[in-house]
């Protein structure tokens, strides 16, 4: 069998009807980054199914427990008038394999369910809303008639049943976090269980307790025949009577004991939800620290972020705008020294022709002298010469470079001249400081990036406690005052269970005991006549022989599918510790307490292993359970698992897919996170068929996932048939 | 007087469209501090000599025209409060100005330099806006301008 399809619509995080998905047969890989909606995905496959879905510290929950907590919040925040209906609903196609004499069908299994606002209060609350009973139908066409048909309610689930039997189930849709409940190897009834559910063995079980009936039936009367033939008629008649009445006693024991073992297991299922109780409330304190811790860091980054961004505006706006005009610089540099360049040409200019040379105060003197102090000739008063020296006085001619102009101008030249060394020597740190100030950002950014992730996870753990755990943590004493009244109650219990359990073994051991005792005496006392065989007395050595060779087989099967198990889970086991190296040793279960161990080959308990591998060595187990199943039924069940891979490392995560590639006919791995990279090295992985990824968002921009305006979105990333 | 001290009473116009499309987008007119929403530039002046800047760089150089001068603020602002800034701004229009060093001599020339180089910074900054609204919105956009513009020597 395989699922074809999901379609969800306003499921939990899954705002509106756009999200499906298409299966392919192989592996399809769902991933995603905290909180952006695997697990909801994976309640969705188990909703539509079952009418509940995984809680954790609860196990699993129903529909009419879970109110309108699976509605989606964006759907009930978006609704603004009475009497507004939401429709939640979850839609699966399977398709079955097609036997000898059966072709394959397409079931459409669909669960919905409809929410209408009574009041306009607070949309979160549930009393705001009337809820209706989720409904269930589903869908095939008839191969030999081609009819539509369409079942419901209880017939819907009977086909349900039949696809996904509740036997099977728990190993097929699993839930990483239902890991230590489902798989207890603790619990010797776990790997029994399965093994019932795989085997014959449950077969040769019921024949056993047929025969030993049947014996007890045949011995009595053989009894009753052989007393007629005793020396001893009244002694022998007396013991028998004994016999029968021990034997009735021990069966009323038996009864007695079968009773008690089973409100045993009530007792402990209840004692480990009272447990799981009072470890949140010892948990909520703890988390709300974190909480505390987790905000305080973000206040410090955001400051930091604070103080670095005033910084930076305050550089931009004094020098960093600047950055980019070094080449303009340089232009105005060449037009300054192009001045200089003239100015100093002036100057020359003027030491080869000085014009006031030479000065009044010299032609004066030539003029009173009447004589040329250059040429040394007279220079008489009405003469020519005398004239032309005259005319030279009062030539105040300045150098051209010395005009009001060019002054000027000089002075500016040499102001920016300065001004510009000094903007030089600033502008040539400007780009290393931009970078430096652009690293320190960005790390701050990337640190409050992981800071915010922490404060969701531990917001989710803190809301996890609240809702699913049922723990209103708000009124912490008064809850584990009665919690604790409750878990005192059940020790009680449990111990007075377990004390009158011992009780009844004893008695049985003690029973049979006694009848072998009586049956000793009696098989003492002398017949009358030794020749006469009874028929009956033959019989019984029959039936006990025959009971006693079933209960062999039984045994015998058993510990063969154990050691079945034990081998197809090492065969995937390997697989993986050959890429892992720092996980080895091989996976055994203990014959007698049913424990999984790893060992080495000498049969030696390895102690170096943590959650990590005893998590793996756990899921080659059911692995091996499900393969082992498909073989023995001739059948094949998708797997779908919810992040069971989240403490295995990179390599050991791939190697783990790998193996359960090889498993399945198909299989759907919800898993953690795969960055960009990884996606590029799994389009080259030829053991993955599809890859869908979650991803979490908004319409409205900000970067803060509200409740109101955050949903899901599912991208196929790959698909390869 | 020297130049800067004849620059200090000197207007820098602006368009009217400018200052309602960039400068009032991007500077705080208050030059509020506290909110971490705030505009990236705190005072007009510095939005003002940021898209002169980005007009002397692009080589744009758009002259006013006569509709639409509306605004206007003193050289002084920007040499009172960015120091350097004013002595960049009047070596690049020197660098610009078909004037050359006569121009140190020319306050009216280094300022209609100034005014239309930041006309046309303004123009490439409105044209990077109506590309997308909110392309000036995120405060990184700042920086990623300044490391997009090539570094000639």
């Amino acid at each position: 069998m395989v699922i074809k399809s999901i379609k969800l619509k306003n499921f939990q995080c899954y705002y509106g009807d756009k999200h499906s998905i298409n299966f392919t047969e192989g592996l399809n890989i769902i991933t995603g980054s905290i909180a952006s909606g695997k697990s909801k995905l994976f309640d969705a496959f188990y909703w539509v199914l079952n009418d509940k879905i995984f809680v954790t510290g609860k196990d699993w929950v129903s529909t009419k427990n879970l109110g309108i907590s699976l509605v989606n919040d964006k759907a009930k925040y978006d609704s603004n008038d009475i009497d507004d209906l939401i429709e939640t609903s979850v839609e699966i196609v399977v398709k079955t394999n097609s036997g000898r004499n059966s072709e394959s069908i397409e079931y459409t299994i669909r669960r919905e369910y409809l929410i209408s606002r009574r009041t306009m209060n607070d949309c979160f609350d549930s009393n705001t809303w009337t809820i209706s009973t989720p409904t269930l139908t589903v869908e095939h066409v008839n191969q030999k008639n081609s009819n539509h048909e369409i079942a419901q309610g209880q017939e819907a689930k009977e086909v349900i049943e039949n696809l996904f039997p509740s036997k099977i189930s728990p190993y097929i849709w699993f839930q990483g976090e239902a890991l230590d409940k489902l798989i207890d190897f603790d619990n010797k009834g776990t790997i029994r269980k399965a093994i019932d559910y795989i085997s014959y063995v449950p077969l040769y079980k019921t024949m056993n307790n047929i025969i030993s009936t049947v014996d007890k039936k045949i011995s009595n009367t053989a009894r009753k025949e052989v007393g007629k033939l005793s020396g001893n008629i009244k002694l022998y008649n007396d013991l028998s009577l004994q016999i029968e009445n021990k034997n009735k006693d021990a069966l009323n024991n038996q009864n007695l004991l079968e009773k008690k073992l089973l409100t045993l297991g009530g007792r402990t299922e209840q004692m480990e939800d009272v447990e799981s109780a009072l470890s949140a409330l010892a948990e909520f304190p703890k988390l709300s620290e974190e909480k505390i811790e987790v905000q305080n860091d973000l206040i410090n980054i955001n400051n930091d972020i604070e103080r670095l961004d005033i910084e930076e505006r305050k550089k931009f706006s004094s020098l960093w705008m600047l950055y980019g005009t070094k080449a303009l610089f340089q232009t105005a540099a060449d037009k300054l020294i192009e001045f200089e360049d003239y100015r100093q040409s002036l100057i020359s200019k003027e030491y080869k022709l000085p014009l006031d040379v030479p000065g009044d105060v010299y032609l004066n003197k030539m003029l009173k002298n009447e004589l040329c102090m250059i040429c040394d000739r007279p220079a008489k008063k009405g003469t020519e010469a005398y004239d032309n020296i005259k005319g030279k006085l009062n030539r105040k001619i300045k150098p051209e470079y010395l005009t009001p102009e060019n002054e000027q101008i000089n002075t500016e030249v040499l102001t920016f001249k300065s001004k510009l060394g000094s903007l030089s020597r600033n502008y040539d740190s400007i780009f290393n400081k931009v970078i430096e100030h652009k690293k320190k950002l960005n790390n701050l950014y990337e640190e409050r990036g992981i800071f915010n992730d922490k404060l969701l996870a531990v917001n989710e753990d803190i809301d996890k406690l609240y809702t699913k755990r049922g723990i209103d943590v708000s009124k912490g004493a008064q809850t584990h005052r009665s919690k604790h009244g409750e878990y005192k109650t059940l020790n009680e219990d449990i111990r007075n269970l377990n004390r009158k359990i011992e009780f009844y073994k004893a008695s049985l051991r003690e029973f049979d005991i006694q009848v072998s005792k009586l049956e000793d005496q009696q098989s003492k006392i002398q017949r009358v006549n030794t020749e006469v065989n009874v028929v009956e007395e033959e019989i019984a050595k029959y039936t006990k022989y025959l009971a006693n060779y079933i209960s062999q087989i039984e045994q015998k099967e058993y510990n063969k599918l154990i050691g079945q198990i034990e081998s197809e889970a090492n065969m995937n086991f390997s697989e993986i510790t050959s890429v892992n190296k720092t996980i080895d040793g091989i996976i055994k279960i203990d014959r007698e307490t049913f424990r999984v161990l790893n060992v080495d080959e000498d049969g030696r308990e390895l102690q170096n292993y943590n959650t990590g591998h005893y998590t793996l060595m756990k899921m080659c187990i059911i692995n091996a359970i499900i393969q082992l199943t498909n073989e023995y039924k001739d059948t094949s069940y998708p797997f779908i698992t919810d992040a069971p891979t989240s403490n295995l490392d990179d390599k050991a995560t791939f190697a783990y897919l790998e193996s359960i590639s090889g498993t399945f006919k198909q299989s759907i791995v919800i898993t953690k996170d795969i960055s960009e990279d990884e996606i590029e090295a799994i389009k080259q992985k030829k053991y993955i068929s599809s890859l869908f990824l979650l991803k979490i968002k908004n319409n409205t921009g900000n970067e803060k996932m509200n409740r109101n305006e955050a949903y899901s979105t599912i991208t196929t990333i790959i698909q390869k048939n | 007087m020297s130049l800067v001290s004849e620059l200090s009473d000197k207007r820098l116009k602006y368009k009217t469209i400018h200052r309602e499309g960039i400068l009032d987008k991007l500077c705080e007119v208050q030059g509020s501090q506290k909110n971490i929403d705030r505009k990236y530039f705190s005072q007009l002046w510095e939005g003002y000599t940021w898209a002169a800047i980005i007009g002397f760089i692009n080589n744009k150089r758009v002259p006013l025209g006569s509709g639409g001068k509306g605004d206007a603020f003193k050289f002084s602002v920007i040499n009172n409060n960015g120091g350097e800034l004013a002595d960049a701004l009047i070596l690049l229009a020197l660098s610009k100005s078909k004037k050359g060093y006569k121009s140190l001599t020319d306050p009216n020339e280094i300022i209609n330099v100034i005014e239309e180089f930041a006309n046309g910074g303004f123009e490439i900054i409105q044209s990077k806006i109506r590309e997308d609204e909110s392309y000036f919105n995120n405060p990184d956009a700042f920086i990623e301008e300044l490391l997009e513009r090539r570094e000639t020597d």
